[in-house]
């Protein structure tokens, strides 16, 4: 399993794409696979030791506002909107949350659309408006990653090609 | 330590957006002054100490590189760091202004977290160890001469908040000010009012008396603190405490203070710090 070999939690919650977790067990490693343009963010209170992951494909719901409805995690602005207030449903305050993000990658070479930088601009809107400031990121480039939250201590790693770093 | 920061930008907008990035970005500040241009920029710095100018260039009536040669004159005003955030890019600017003591040049558009990780970078990353100190032996003196009780700093900041918490809050005035509030489950502020009294806890006296021993509690840590901060020979005036009940959880989200946090013989008790200018 990832990050078994950090003293990390023992049960592992993969964040599907398009999905979102929010958890206060303090065994559990929150894992989102295959970020490519779509952005991963990973939330955690240290006090009330909350933790919550989402990732997001699209930027805007406004594309598709029945989608968004159906499920507000494929877009980035009512997927972090909807992730923060299921955090803050949880205990959680603005004030205390940490947000750690990975993702926004450049998919296509002509880079007509720009989904990357994209959701990324979005997402910055939305916890700025929640005062938030992002507090590391790894985003852009051409990788692939792979995004990683321990409950129990709040650490954030990202994967790429092969290598795992603490965010 | 605690900064005094000076944002210069003819743009409300742009000053807005400094203040609330430098206030997320958990800086020791006490006190934030803007101005809209340089000549606006080197009254306040006339009358005010400034630890940390972040400017724009392009301004009327006098520009950031006309105030930056003016502060560059300037034996003392010339020590202060500045950051600059603009829209001009050309490199023989940036070298010119680095030459001139710049310590960070800043293109806009920028995102609040650069704003963030430059001021860092600039002014160091707090480092709380000797006020903390400081606090400290404050605290131990005035928990173990007035109350009789042993009381440390707890490492762990705020755990679990029980119910019944009541606080007491002053303001101090002098060389520097600011409001200083302590907070403490109301089992330990009757426990202290009896040790000060000299009578059982379980007495009558020591409820009656407990607001008391708080708002005195309080009173005795403003003065021990406010000469901490200052200096031995300041003189500062101290107003009269004001004691209430508080939801400990709120009381500890209200932003624009340092909150330490103290074990007292096993209950938790909190003392908020904010500074003003």
């Amino acid at each position: 399993m990832l990050g078994a070999e950090l003293g990390l939690g023992s049960t592992q919650r993969n964040v599907g794409i398009a999905e979102a977790i929010v958890t206060d067990d303090a065994d559990e490693v929150l894992v989102t696979h295959a970020l490519g343009s779509c952005i991963g963010v990973a939330l955690f209170d240290p006090r009330k030791g909350v933790a919550g992951m989402v990732h997001c494909m699209l930027p805007l719901s406004r594309q598709n506002p029945a989608r968004a409805a159906e499920n507000p995690y494929y877009f980035t602005d009512t997927g972090v909107a909807e992730l923060l207030q299921e955090m803050f449903d949880r205990g959680a305050r603005r004030s205390r949350i940490i947000a750690k993000v990975a993702g926004a990658a450049a998919q296509n070479t002509d880079d007509m659309f720009r989904i990357g930088q994209r959701n990324h601009a979005v997402l910055r809107r939305v916890l700025w408006k929640n005062d938030i400031l992002i507090a590391t990121e790894d985003i852009g480039g051409r990788d692939h990653r792979t995004l990683l939250l321990d409950v129990r201590s709040g650490r954030t790693f990202v994967k790429k090609n092969d290598v795992l770093t603490e965010l | 330590m605690s900064l005094n920061v000076l944002i210069v930008d003819d743009c409300e907008l742009v000053r807005g957006l400094m203040v609330k990035t430098l206030t997320l970005s958990k800086l020791p500040i006490s006190g934030m002054f803007e101005a809209g241009n340089g000549r606006e920029a080197l009254t306040i710095l006339s009358e005010e100490w400034i630890d940390l100018i972040v400017t724009d260039l392009n301004m009327p009536l006098m520009n950031g590189v006309e105030m930056i040669d003016r502060l560059h004159q300037d034996g003392l005003l010339k020590t202060i760091p500045i950051v600059v955030v603009s829209t001009e890019g050309s490199a023989t600017r940036i070298d010119d202004l680095t030459r001139k003591g710049v310590a960070a040049y800043l293109r806009k558009p920028i995102s609040p977290e650069a704003i963030r990780d430059a001021v860092l970078d600039v002014v160091g990353h707090p480092d709380e160890g000797d006020w903390r100190h400081a606090l400290e032996d404050a605290f131990c003196i005035v928990v173990e001469g007035f109350a009789l009780m042993i009381g440390e700093l707890d490492e762990q900041g705020p755990g679990a908040t029980p119910q019944d918490w009541v606080q007491a809050k002053l303001s101090f005035h002098g060389p520097s000010a600011g409001v200083l509030a302590v907070a403490a489950p109301q089992e330990l502020v009757r426990e202290m009012a009896s040790n000060i009294l000299g009578v059982d806890s379980d007495g009558n006296g020591a409820d009656e008396a407990a607001p008391d021993a708080l708002k005195e509690f309080a009173n005795l840590l403003c003065g021990r603190i406010a000469t901490a901060v200052g200096s031995e020979e300041a003189v500062f005036d101290l107003s009269v405490p004001v004691y209430g009940g508080v939801d400990a959880e709120d009381w500890l989200e209200q932003p624009g203070r340092t909150i330490s946090t103290f074990s007292v013989e096993g209950f938790p008790l909190h003392l908020s710090l904010a500074m003003r200018t």
